[in-house]
C-alpha cells in the first residue's frame, strides 16, 4: 500500500516533468517590442540621429571649442578650457553609429529587398552623411566595415578614405531618389529635394578634404535657395522642442551662454564680440547687429519667440547659406569667381534680416577675401558643426579665441570614446585631443 | 508436580502483584514553562525504562504511576528534555525551559526534514522577540547586525522605505542581487522597483509583511542549502514563517495588543557656511582680482560678499510694479543694493526638517485546541517623515492564519495576509526638484521661507502660482531649483499598495514515516505610484508634469512534495523528499504621462487630459516568466555521528532553452560524539563541509533584437521624442542572443560548531568560497557595428569569506542572566574576468558612477581621477596645479572589509536590556554632495581666508599679487604652495569638475543599532487583574553612529537597494529614532 502510493507518486513527478518544457513554451517571447519594422519607419530613425548631431552635445562642443559659445556654468566651464574626456563622447559616437549609419543602412538594405529604390536612396543619403561627419570629427573611422552585421570589431579606415566612402555613398543616393522630399519625417516641408541635398553635402565634405575644385563643382548644384535648407523641424510639443532651447533653458540653464572666456569674461565670446563690435576682417556689415538681437539675448542665447534658439525654431542641417559660401571659398582657392557667391550671401543676408545696407557686397581680393568668406561662415553657421571644421582646415586663420591652458590651438578632433576603446580590438589607439587628423594636416 | 506448579502460579502471581503494587503509586503535577509559568500542554511524560508514558492536558497536568526510585522524563519538542526520580511525595511539578534548538526537528519549506543538531550549511535564524523587539516596520531591518555575512544597510530615512542586503557578496551583474524570500512555504515577490539618481525612494515589497506576525525569519546563505529552491536562491533564501496560533494556552482566546510611539529625527547634516552671501567674485566681473565677492541676486554661488561687512538693515529695494507678494502678504521688491545682515541657515533648516513621528498598533488573536490552531492580527502603522510636508507612510495589514486537523490523517493549513499601505516621500538626488539640491545649495543670506505667491510685471500685471527661490528671488520664470518649501508641499509624491498573499496547503499522512504535502501560493500587489509637478517647478518641469503608473504583480507557485524516514537499523537513519514545483509570474506596468497642462494653476487634482494630447503619452511594460521543477534530498544519519545529504533540482526556467539541474552534497560529522562523550568542557561539536549549485537566470526576452520607436537624446536630458517625428522605429542597440544560459554560482564551505560548557558558550566558523563563472553581462559592442551591447554569458566573479560567531550566557542565573552575541565575517569580492570589457556601469553618473570592473571588486567606484606619472606623482600644470586624467578608472571600493555585530541581552528579574551594535568596515563612499557644496561655495572648507605672502597664481591663471587675502586656503600639491580659491573649486576641485577622486571618502560606520530596556510585569502583580501579561519598554534605534563621513549618513545610497553602492548626491538623510512600547496579553 505505501509502496504503491511512493510509486503513484513518482510516477506523476515524471509526468510532470515531461510537461516542464510546455509549461514554459513560448512564454519568453517579447509582448513588449517589435522584433521588425519597415524601412520606410526606420529611415525616420537615423533622421533623429541627424537631428541630435547637429542641435545637440556635438554642436554645443563644436560651438564652445570654437568660441561661438562659452561653457559658463558647472561641468561646462572645464569643457570651455577643453576640458574633455573620452567619456564624454560615447553618446555622439553611439548616436552617429547606431542610430545614424546602423538604422540607415538597415533601412536601404530592406528598401532594396523591397524594391523601393527612391526610399533606398534617401536611406544611404543618410548612411554616407553619418559616416563623413564622423569622420570630420573623430578621424581615422570605421566605414567600410561600420554596421555589418557580420563584422564585430570594424575596422578604421584613414579619415580621407572614410570621407571618400561617405561621397560614393552619396554618389549612389543620387542615382536612386527623386528630386523631392519624400520620406521626411524630421525635416521641415519646405521645397527641399533630396538631389540638392547629395549635392551640398558632398560640397561639404569635399572642401573638408580641400579637394577644391570637386567642391566648387558640386556647390553649384547644390541647395539654389533658402527654401532649399534642410531644416529640423521643432514645435512647443514636449519631445519636439528644439533641442538647444531645451538645454538652455529647460534642462541647463546657465551652462552654456556667450558671455566670454578669459580675458574676454564678460565681453562675450569671439562670435558675440564680432556681432556687436566689428569684425577683425573690417568688412563693413552694420546687419551683424539685427543678426546679434536674432542670435542672443544679452549674453546669453535668444530663446524668446523669434529667437535663433527659440522653442520652435528650426534649425539647419545643411543650408543655402553654407553651400554658397563653400562654392564662395572654393571658387576663391581654383581661383574662380569667389565674389559673386559670397555677395550672394551677403544679399540674403540684407533680405532675411531686412536691413537694406545691412549687408553691403564685399569687393575684396586675396587672403582678405578668404577672410571675410571664412569669417562670414563662422558668423552665420552659429551653432554648426561644420565650422569647427573650418576653422581646424584653415589653421584659425580667422583667429577665434584659443581658450585651453598651455594651448595655442583648438581640440583638432573629438576624442575616440570609450566604446570603442574598450570593445572594437581593431581599434587604433587614443588620440591627442591637439593631434591633428589626417585632412587637417 | 501440582503443587509445584501451584507454588510457581502464587510466585508468579506474587510478583505481578509486586509488580503492579510497584506501579500503583499515582504521581500528579504540572509543567509549567520556565519564565512565563504558563502551563504547558501535551508535554509526553514516561517512565524511564518502561514504556509507560502520559501526556499532560490543557493546563499542564498529567498524572502518572510510578514508584518511588523510578525517574521521570518530561519531554516537548522545543524544550529541553528533564528527569524527576520519584521521591515520597506524590506531586512532581516542573518547569521546562525553552531548549536549545539543536534538537529540534524542522520540516523546511520544501519539505526536507531536518534537525537543526545536523544542520550542514551555516544559516541564522531570528526569532519573533528579536523582530518585535526592532520596533522597524521593514522586515530586512531587523535582521541588521544580527548573522555573519548577511550585509543590510538602510538606503534611506525616507518612510517606508527599503533596504538594501546582500549575502556574501554580489555575483550578478544583471540578475536578480536579492535574496528568494520564502514565506509560510512559496516564493513572494521582494521588488525594488526604482533606485536611480533622483526621483524619490521607492518601499521595498518586504514591507508588506507585518513584522508583529512573524514566528520566525531563517537566513540561508550557502548555495547548499539554496540549491534545492532552485533559480532565484542564488544570492541566499531568506524562510520567514508566520505565526500559526499554536504555543498559547489551549481552548482560550489569547489576545496581544502592542503599541508604539517612535519620534524619528536626522542623524547626520550637511555643515553649511554662514560667513558669504550669494554672489561671485570680484574678478568674474571683469575687475582686478581682490580675493573678495559681491553680492548678485540669482547667482548659483555663495561666492558674494562678506556677510558681516555688509551695511546692515533693510535691503535698499526698487519700489515699483515689479515684485512678488507672497502667501502671506509679504512683499518682496527688486533688490537695488543687499544690506541685511541676517543669515538664515537654521531657518532654512527648520523649514523642512521636523521631529518625524510614528504611531503603530498591533492587535492579534490566537486560539488553539487539539483540533485547530488560529492565529488572527490586524496592525496599523502611521508615520510622518522627518522631512516637513509631503513626507509620510501609513500602512495596514491583517492576517489569518488557520491549521485545522481534519482526520488522523489530514491536515489543512491556510495562511492569509492583506496589506494596504499608502505614503508619500520627497524628490531627492540629481533632480532640480529635489529637496537636498535646493536646500543645501541655498545661500546663507537667502530665506526661503516664501515659496509661493503672485509675481507682478513691470507693467503689474499678476502671474499666480509663482515660485520664488534663491536662483529667481522674484519667481518671474520658473527658478532653476525649486525651493525646498515647494519641493515639500507642492510637489506630490502618492503611492498606494494592494497586497495578498493566500497559502493554503493540504498535507496527508500516509503513514507515521510518510507524508504527502499539496501547497499553492498566490502573491498578488499593485503598487500605483503618481508624481505631480505643478506649473512653475523648476527645469523640465515647468510648464506642468504629472505621471501615473501602476505596477501589477501575480506570483502564482504549486508545490507537492512527499517527505518520509526509513530506519534501516537503529544506526542507520534515511530521511528523504522528493517534490515537484510549478511557478509563475506576471508582471505589467501600465501607466501615461501628461505635461505642458493647458490649465497651469493646478496643484491637487491629477488627472489626463490637462494637456494638448501630443502631449499626453500612455505606457505599458508587459513581463512574464514561469518555471518548472522537480527535486529531491536524501539524508543519511549514520551511528548518530556521520550526516550525508544529497539532492538536486531538475529545472526549466522560461528565460533559457535548455532545462538546468543544480546538485548539492553535504556531509558533517558530530565528533563529540565520540571524542568528547563525557566532557564537561566540550558539550556539542561538529565539522561540516557541503557543496552546492545554484542559479540567477537571464533577465526575460534578450533572447532577440527588438525595434522601438526611441527618442534620440543627450545624457544633458535635451531629446527629441520618435512620436512627435512620425514614431520611426529602430533596430534596438542591443543584440539579442538567443543561447543565454542561467548564471550558474558554485559554491563550497567548510566550518565548525562548537559548543561549549552545557551549550553555555556557542562557536561557529565558516570558510566559503562562490564563483559564478557565467555571470551574464552586455558587452559592450563598438557601436561602430550598430550595437551598443549583446548579452553573454562570458564575466565569472567570485567571493570568499569566513564567518565567526560566538555567543555565550555569561550569567546565567535564574533572576539574572546576561547573553552576548557577536558575529564577525569579511568578504572578498572579486570580478575575475570581465570578458575583455574594461568597465561595466551598474548606477550613478558620467563622471562618478558604481561599475563592474575586471580586477576590482563589485560595484567600485568609478570615475574622473589626477593624471599622475608612473610613480603615482600627480603630474603638475605649470602653476603648480594637478590635472584630469583624460581616462577614467576606478577610484573606491563601496564594500566594507569586514562587517561585524554585538548583541547583549542583560535581564534581571522583569527588567531586560538590549545592545546592538552593528559596524562596516573599509567601505568606501563618494561624497558627491560634498563636493557639490565646494562648487557653490556653501562647504565650510571654501569659508576660510587666506593671504598670499607672494604673487600667486589661481587655478585659471589669475594673479593674486603679494599681500591679498582671499577667500580660499593655500595648498601644496608638491609643486610648491597653490591658492585654493573659487577658481579651483568651481573648476577641478569642485564636484563638476573631472576628478571625483578627491572626494572619495573612508565610509566605515559602527552604528548603535539598539539600545532598550523593557520591563515585564510579574504575574503575581497582575493576577487579580484580567491582564495575563504586560510588557513596556523604551528603545533607541542608530541613536550613535561613528563615522569618519562627513555630513550624511554612511549606509545612506543615492541609488538605494539598486546593485550600484557607494554614492551621495543630494541624497535624503537618514535618521535616528526613540521609541516606547507597551505589549500587554489578555
Amino acid at each position: 500500500m505505501k509502496n504503491n502510493k511512493l510509486l503513484i507518486l513518482m510516477l506523476l513527478s515524471i509526468l510532470l516533468t515531461a510537461s516542464c518544457k510546455k509549461y514554459v513554451e513560448r512564454v519568453n517571447d517579447d509582448p513588449n517590442s517589435f522584433t521588425d519594422a519597415p524601412a520606410t519607419l526606420i529611415v525616420g530613425q537615423a533622421q533623429l540621429a541627424a537631428a541630435y548631431l547637429y542641435e545637440s552635445q556635438p554642436a554645443r562642443f563644436a560651438g564652445i571649442f570654437t568660441d561661438q559659445f562659452t561653457g559658463s556654468d558647472r561641468q561646462y566651464i572645464t569643457y570651455d578650457k577643453y576640458g574633455v574626456t573620452t567619456g564624454d563622447f560615447d553618446d555622439v559616437w553611439t548616436r552617429i553609429y547606431q542610430r545614424g549609419v546602423a538604422q540607415a543602412k538597415l533601412a536601404m538594405e530592406k528598401a532594396e529587398s523591397e524594391g523601393n529604390t527612391n526610399l533606398a536612396g534617401v536611406s544611404e543619403i543618410f548612411y554616407g552623411f553619418f559616416i563623413g561627419e564622423a569622420a570630420i570629427l573623430f578621424g581615422d573611422v570605421p566605414a567600410v566595415e561600420a554596421a555589418d552585421n557580420d563584422i564585430l570589431d570594424p575596422k578604421y579606415d584613414s579619415q580621407s578614405a572614410a570621407i571618400d566612402f561617405a561621397i560614393s555613398k552619396l554618389d549612389d543616393a543620387l542615382s536612386k531618389v527623386s528630386a523631392n522630399n519624400s520620406y521626411n519625417s524630421v525635416f521641415v516641408s519646405n521645397n527641399f529635394n533630396w538631389k540638392e541635398i547629395i549635392h551640398s553635402l558632398k560640397a561639404r565634405y569635399y572642401l573638408a578634404k580641400k579637394d577644391y575644385a570637386s567642391a566648387l563643382t558640386e556647390a553649384q548644384m547644390g541647395i539654389s535657395n533658402a527654401n532649399g535648407d534642410l531644416l529640423i523641424k521643432h514645435s512647443n510639443n514636449t519631445g519636439a522642442k528644439n533641442m538647444y532651447y531645451q538645454f538652455g533653458v529647460e534642462q541647463r540653464g546657465g551652462y552654456m551662454t556667450v558671455q566670454g572666456s578669459g580675458s574676454n569674461n564678460g565681453n562675450g565670446s569671439t562670435l558675440k564680440r564680432w556681432l556687436t563690435i566689428g569684425r577683425p576682417s573690417g568688412l563693413n556689415s552694420p546687419g551683424d547687429l539685427q543678426r546679434d538681437a536674432v542670435y542672443f539675448d544679452g549674453l546669453d542665447l535668444n530663446f524668446n519667440t523669434g529667437g535663433y534658439f527659440a522653442v520652435d525654431a528650426s534649425f539647419p542641417i545643411i543650408s543655402y547659406v553654407e553651400t554658397k559660401l563653400i562654392e564662395a571659398e572654393a571658387a576663391y582657392h581654383t581661383s574662380s569667381d569667389a565674389l559673386t557667391p559670397f555677395n550672394e550671401v551677403r544679399s540674403y543676408l540684407e533680405m532675411k534680416y531686412n536691413t537694406p545696407g545691412g549687408f553691403p557686397p564685399s569687393t575684396s581680393n586675396g587672403q582678405q577675401l578668404l577672410k571675410e568668406i571664412l569669417e562670414e561662415k563662422y558668423i552665420s553657421l552659429i551653432g554648426n558643426l561644420q565650422v569647427f571644421q573650418d576653422i581646424r582646415r584653415t589653421n584659425n586663420l580667422i583667429g577665434v579665441q584659443v581658450k585651453g591652458t598651455g594651448t595655442s590651438i583648438i581640440p583638432q578632433r573629438f576624442l575616440y570614446p570609450d566604446n570603442e576603446i574598450n570593445a572594437n580590438s581593431n581599434f587604433p589607439g587614443l588620440k591627442d585631443l591637439y593631434d591633428k587628423t589626417e585632412i587637417n594636416m | 508436580m501440582r503443587t509445584k506448579f501451584n507454588v510457581f502460579l502464587t510466585l508468579m502471581l506474587a510478583l505481578v502483584v509486586q509488580l503492579s503494587f510497584a506501579q500503583g503509586k499515582v504521581i500528579t503535577g504540572v509543567v509549567t514553562e520556565a519564565g512565563t509559568g504558563e502551563p504547558l500542554p501535551g508535554v509526553n511524560v514516561v517512565v524511564k525504562g518502561t514504556d509507560i508514558g502520559a501526556a499532560t492536558d490543557f493546563d499542564g497536568k498529567y498524572s502518572i504511576k510510578a514508584d518511588k526510585g523510578q525517574t521521570l522524563v518530561f519531554s516537548f519538542v522545543g524544550y529541553n528534555t528533564v528527569e524527576k526520580k520519584v521521591g515520597d511525595s506524590n506531586v512532581i511539578n516542573v518547569q521546562l525551559k525553552e531548549g536549545d534548538v539543536l534538537t529540534a526537528v524542522e520540516i523546511t519549506a520544501v519539505g526536507q526534514i531536518v534537525k537543526k543538531e545536523n544542520d550542514l550549511s551555516s544559516s541564522s535564524k531570528v526569532k519573533a522577540q528579536l523582530i518585535e523587539r526592532a520596533g522597524e516596520q521593514g522586515v530586512l531591518q531587523s535582521l541588521s547586525g544580527k548573522s555573519p555575512g548577511v550585509y543590510i544597510v538602510q538606503n534611506s530615512g525616507d518612510p517606508g522605505a527599503g533596504a538594501y542586503i546582500q549575502i556574501r557578496g554580489q555575483n550578478t551583474i544583471l540578475g536578480d542581487a536579492s535574496p528568494l524570500i520564502i514565506v509560510d512555504g512559496v516564493p513572494i515577490a521582494n521588488d525594488n522597483i526604482g533606485g536611480g539618481t533622483d526621483g524619490v525612494v521607492q518601499q521595498s515589497r518586504l514591507n508588506d509583511i507585518n513584522p508583529n506576525d512573524i514566528k520566525k525569519i531563517e537566513v540561508l546563505k550557502g548555495a547548499s542549502a539554496a540549491a534545492i529552491y532552485g533559480t532565484g536562491a542564488a544570492n541566499g533564501v531568506i524562510v520567514i514563517t508566520t505565526k500559526d496560533g499554536s504555543g498559547g494556552k489551549k481552548g482560550v482566546l489569547n489576545v496581544n495588543l502592542r503599541s508604539q510611539v517612535s519620534f524619528d529625527n536626522v542623524n547626520i547634516e550637511h555643515e553649511k557656511q554662514d560667513i558669504y552671501g550669494q554672489g561671485y567674485p570680484t574678478h568674474w566681473f571683469r575687475l582686478p582680482y581682490d580675493g573678495k565677492g559681491i553680492w548678485y541676486p540669482n547667482a548659483f554661488g555663495s561666492w558674494g560678499d562678506k556677510i558681516s561687512e555688509r551695511a546692515g538693515g533693510e535691503d535698499d529695494v526698487m519700489v515699483g510694479n515689479e515684485r512678488f507678494v507672497a502667501e502671506d502678504g509679504t512683499v518682496y521688491y527688486p533688490i537695488n543694493s543687499k544690506n541685511s545682515k541676517e543669515v538664515y541657515n537654521s531657518s532654512n533648516r527648520d523649514q523642512v526638517f521636523r521631529t518625524g513621528m510614528v504611531i503603530a498598533n498591533d492587535v492579534s488573536l490566537s486560539y488553539s485546541n487539539d483540533k485547530t490552531s488560529n492565529f488572527f492580527s490586524f496592525s496599523n502603522w502611521d508615520q510622518d517623515g522627518v522631512i516637513k510636508g509631503k513626507s509620510n507612510f501609513h500602512k495596514k495589514t491583517i492576517r489569518l492564519n488557520n491549521t485545522t486537523k481534519l482526520t488522523d490523517k489530514f491536515t489543512f493549513k491556510f495562511r492569509s495576509t492583506y496589506s494596504y499601505n499608502n505614503s508619500e516621500r520627497i524628490q531627492q538626488g540629481s533632480n532640480l526638484n529635489g529637496l537636498y539640491l535646493g536646500y543645501l545649495r541655498t545661500p546663507p543670506d537667502f530665506d526661503n521661507s516664501d515659496y509661493l505667491g503672485v509675481y507682478y510685471d513691470a507693467s503689474d500685471v499678476a502671474h499666480p502660482q509663482s515660485h520664488r527661490s534663491f536662483r529667481r528671488y522674484l519667481g518671474d520664470v520658473a527658478p532653476i531649483y525649486n525651493n525646498p518649501g515647494w519641493t515639500i508641499n507642492m510637489q506630490r509624491n502618492p503611492t498606494t499598495v494592494n497586497r495578498f498573499i493566500i497559502t493554503p496547503e493540504l498535507s496527508y499522512k500516509v503513514s507515521e514515516k510518510l507524508g504527502v504535502t499539496v501547497r499553492y501560493g498566490l502573491d498578488y500587489y499593485s503598487d500605483r505610484r503618481q508624481t505631480f509637478f505643478p506649473y512653475n517647478s523648476a527645469g523640465d518641469k515647468s510648464t506642468g508634469y504629472y505621471d501615473d503608473v501602476t505596477y501589477h504583480n501575480k506570483i502564482q507557485t504549486f508545490l507537492a512534495f512527499a517527505n518520509g524516514s526509513l530506519n534501516i537499523n537503529d544506526n542507520i537513519k534515511v530521511f528523504y523528499t522528493l517534490g515537484t514545483q510549478f511557478e509563475s509570474q506576471y508582471f505589467r506596468s501600465i501607466g501615461g504621462t501628461t505635461t505642458n497642462f493647458t490649465n497651469p494653476y493646478v496643484t491637487d487634482l491629477f488627472i489626463f487630459g490637462n494637456a494638448e494630447a501630443s502631449n499626453e503619452s500612455p505606457r505599458k511594460y508587459i513581463q512574464q516568466t514561469k518555471k518548472s521543477a522537480v527535486y529531491s534530498t536524501v539524508s543519511a544519519e549514520l551511528f548518530d555521528q556521520l550526516v550525508v545529504e544529497v539532492g538536486g533540482r531538475y529545472e526549466q526556467p522560461s528565460t533559457v532553452n535548455e532545462p538546468v539541474f543544480y546538485p548539492t552534497f553535504s556531509a558533517g560529522w558530530k565528533f563529540s560524539k565520540q571524542f568528547f562523550k563525557d566532557s564537561d568542557i566540550l558539550s556539542f561539536g561538529k565539522l561540516r563541509f557541503s557543496y552546492g549549485e545554484i542559479g540567477i537566470e537571464p533577465a526575460p526576452y534578450l533572447n532577440s533584437t527588438s525595434f522601438g520607436a526611441y527618442s534620440v537624446s543627450s545624457s544633458w536630458g535635451d531629446y527629441l521624442d520618435a512620436s512627435q517625428y512620425g514614431n520611426p522605429f529602430a533596430r534596438s542597440s542591443v543584440l539579442g542572443n538567443p543561447n543565454l544560459t542561467v548564471e550558474t554560482k558554485k559554491e563550497y564551505e567548510i566550518g565548525v560548531d562548537l559548543a561549549f560548557l552545557k551549550n553555555r558558550i556557542n562557536f561557529g566558523a565558516t570558510y566559503y568560497n562562490n564563483v559564478n563563472d557565467n555571470a551574464i553581462l552586455y558587452l559592450d559592442l563598438p557601436a561602430s557595428t550598430g550595437y551598443n551591447y549583446y548579452y553573454d554569458n562570458a564575466a565569472t566573479i567570485s567571493n570568499k569569506g569566513f564567518e565567526l560567531e560566538l555567543g555565550g550566557k555569561i550569567i546565567n542565573k535564574d533572576n539574572l542572566k546576561w547573553e552576548v552575541n557577536l558575529n564577525w565575517s569579511t568578504n572578498k569580492n572579486m570580478v575575475e574576468d570581465l570578458a575583455g570589457v574594461n568597465h561595466v556601469f551598474l548606477n550613478g553618473f558620467t563622471g562618478t558612477s558604481s561599475e563592474v570592473v575586471e580586477g576590482h571588486p563589485f560595484g567600485a567606484i568609478y570615475g574622473g581621477r589626477f593624471l599622475r606619472d608612473d610613480n603615482g606623482d600627480l603630474v603638475l600644470d605649470a602653476n603648480g596645479f594637478p590635472q584630469a586624467d583624460p581616462v577614467d578608472g576606478v577610484i573606491g571600493d563601496p564594500n566594507p572589509d569586514w562587517i561585524g555585530g554585538l548583541a547583549s541581552t542583560l535581564s534581571y528579574k522583569g527588567f531586560k536590556f538590549n545592545v546592538v551594535l552593528a559596524t562596516s568596515q573599509g567601505n568606501e563612499m563618494w561624497g558627491g554632495t560634498e563636493a557639490v557644496l565646494k562648487f557653490f561655495g556653501i562647504n565650510p572648507e571654501t569659508a576660510v581666508e587666506s593671504t598670499a605672502n607672494v604673487d600667486m597664481v589661481n587655478y585659471s591663471g589669475e594673479t593674486i599679487p603679494a599681500g591679498t587675502t582671499f577667500r580660499g586656503s593655500i595648498y601644496d600639491f608638491g609643486g610648491g604652495p597653490v591658492p585654493l580659491d573659487v577658481d579651483w573649486y568651481t573648476d577641478l576641485g569642485g564636484g563638476f569638475g573631472a576628478v571625483s577622486e578627491q572626494f572619495i571618502h573612508d565610509a566605515s560606520w559602527t552604528k548603535l543599532r539598539e539600545v532598550s530596556l523593557y520591563y515585564t510585569f510579574s504575574n503575581k502583580l497582575l493576577s487579580k487583574t484580567f491582564i495575563k501579561g504586560l510588557q513596556i519598554g523604551v528603545a533607541g534605534k542608530n541613536l550613535y553612529t561613528w563615522t569618519k563621513f562627513v555630513g550624511v549618513d554612511p549606509e545612506i545610497n543615492l541609488t538605494g537597494a539598486s546593485k550600484g553602492r557607494g554614492l551621495d548626491y543630494f541624497t535624503n538623510p537618514g535618521t535616528k529614532s526613540v521609541m516606547f512600547i507597551t505589549n500587554i496579553k489578555f
